[in-house]
C-alpha cells in the first residue's frame, strides 16, 4: 500500500482536482477522466496502449516542471502556509504587545517587510520612536531592494504602506494617542498619492 | 532513476539541501490589496473554503496568486464538472479584469488543495497569460491543459524511492 500512495495523490490530482472540482454524475465523471486522461497523455504519463507509465510519473514527481518558474510555483501553497503561520504569530504578538513573538516571525520570513510594519507599529504604541523609526527603516529598505532587484516600486510601495496602515489600525485600536494617530493618516495619504498616481518619496 | 536523483532539481529541494527556489522567489510580503481582489472574486463566485494569498515575485515586476482550495475550512468539491467550468471560466474572466484594471501585476497562478486537516496535497499551476488566453477563447482546452504544471508539493524522499522503484 505504501507504494501505492504517491500514485494514488496523482490519481487524485489527475481524477479529482484537474478540472478544479470533482464531478457527481456518470457523465460528469467521465468528462473528469477524460480530460485528466488528456493531460496525462500530453504529458507522457500513459504508455502506447493508454496505461499509466510508471516511469515517467516518477520522473514526473521528481521534477514536476522543467519550467523552473512553474516549478517553483508548485511549491508556492507551501510558501504560504508559513506565511499564514508567521502571520498569526505576529498577529498575537500585534495584539499582546509582544515583541518576541513578532521577531519569531521576522526569523521565519526575514525578507517580508510586513513583520518589520507590525514590530514599528508596536514599539510606536510602547511609546518607542526611535525603535519604531528602525522598523520602519528596515521594512522600507527591504522593499528597495525588491525594487532594485526589478520589482515594480509603486506595487510594492502600496504593499509595504497598506501592511502599515493595518498595524498602525490595530495599535490605535489597543492604545489610541494622537502620535499613532498623525502616523496612520500620514501612511493614508501617501496611499491617496499611490492611488492617484502622485509621485511619492519611494517612487518619486 | 540515477539520472533522476542526480539532475532532478526538485530532489535536491525536497532532501532539503537548499533553500528552495520558492521560498526565496515568494519572500517579500503578500499584497494585502491583490490578495483582498482575488479572494473576493472566489467568495463571490460561491467556492467555499477559497482563498487567494498574492505575493510580489522577487527579481520580476510581477506576482504570483496562490489560490488555496482547503477540504479543513469547507472546501468540498463539490458540483457538477459542466457548472465547475462555468465558475472556473467566471473567476479567470474577473481576475483577467481586475487584474489589467487595478494593476495587480499577477502573471501566474497557482492552486494548492489541502485535505482535511490542512496538509498540502496537490498542486497547480499556469501562467496568467495562457489562463487569460483561455478565458477569451484564444486557446482551447486541450492546449490549455498542456500548460498547466501539477505536481506533489510535499512528496518526501521515501514515497519518492517507493515510486522510482515501482518505476524502475
Amino acid at each position: 500500500m505504501a507504494i501505492r500512495y504517491p500514485l494514488a495523490r496523482l490519481l487524485a490530482a489527475l481524477l479529482v482536482a484537474a478540472p478544479l472540482l470533482t464531478a457527481c454524475t456518470q457523465d460528469d465523471f467521465a468528462f473528469v477522466q477524460s480530460l485528466a486522461k488528456e493531460w496525462a497523455a500530453g504529458k507522457g504519463l500513459l504508455d502506447s496502449a493508454g496505461k499509466p507509465d510508471y516511469f515517467n510519473i516518477a520522473l514526473l514527481l521528481a521534477d514536476p516542471s522543467s519550467d523552473p518558474e512553474a516549478a517553483a510555483a508548485l511549491q508556492a501553497g507551501i510558501v504560504v502556509k508559513g506565511v499564514e503561520d508567521a502571520d498569526r504569530l505576529a498577529q498575537q504578538g500585534a495584539a499582546e504587545g509582544d515583541l518576541t513573538k513578532i521577531d519569531a516571525a521576522i526569523r521565519a520570513r526575514p525578507s517580508d517587510w510586513s513583520y518589520q510594519e507590525q514590530k514599528a507599529a508596536v514599539l510606536a504604541a510602547q511609546g518607542d520612536p526611535s525603535g519604531a523609526t528602525a522598523a520602519f527603516e528596515k521594512s522600507e529598505s527591504l522593499v528597495q531592494e525588491r525594487v532594485r532587484q526589478g520589482g515594480d516600486c509603486r506595487n510594492l510601495a502600496r504593499n509595504m504602506l497598506t501592511h502599515r496602515l493595518d498595524a498602525l489600525a490595530v495599535q490605535e485600536d489597543l492604545h489610541p494617542s494622537a502620535e499613532l494617530r498623525a502616523m496612520f493618516a500620514e501612511t493614508q495619504a501617501e496611499l491617496g498619492r499611490l492611488a492617484n498616481g502622485q509621485p511619492i518619496a519611494m517612487c518619486p | 532513476m540515477l539520472a533522476t536523483v542526480f539532475f532532478g532539481p526538485g530532489i535536491w529541494g525536497r532532501l532539503g539541501l537548499f533553500r528552495t527556489s520558492a521560498e526565496d522567489l515568494y519572500s517579500g510580503a503578500s499584497d494585502p490589496y491583490a490578495s483582498q481582489i482575488v479572494t473576493q472574486i472566489l467568495i463571490e463566485a460561491g467556492v467555499p473554503g477559497a482563498r487567494a494569498v498574492v505575493v510580489p515575485i522577487k527579481g520580476s515586476d510581477g506576482q504570483i496568486a496562490v489560490i488555496t482550495l482547503d477540504s479543513s475550512a469547507g472546501f468540498d468539491g463539490t458540483g457538477t464538472a459542466s457548472g465547475n467550468e462555468m465558475v472556473l471560466m467566471d473567476v479567470l474572466q474577473r481576475m483577467r479584469e481586475d487584474n489589467r484594471m487595478e494593476m495587480l501585476g499577477i502573471e501566474r497562478v497557482s492552486v494548492d488543495y489541502r485535505d482535511k486537516n490542512g496538509g498540502n496535497l496537490l498542486a497547480i499551476t499556469a501562467s496568467q497569460e495562457s489562463l487569460e488566453a483561455f478565458s477569451q477563447g484564444q486557446l482551447t482546452r486541450k492546449e490549455l491543459l498542456q500548460k498547466v504544471d501539477v505536481g506533489l508539493p510535499t512528496l518526501d524522499l521515501q514515497e519518492m524511492l517507493a515510486l522510482l522503484a515501482e518505476g524502475s
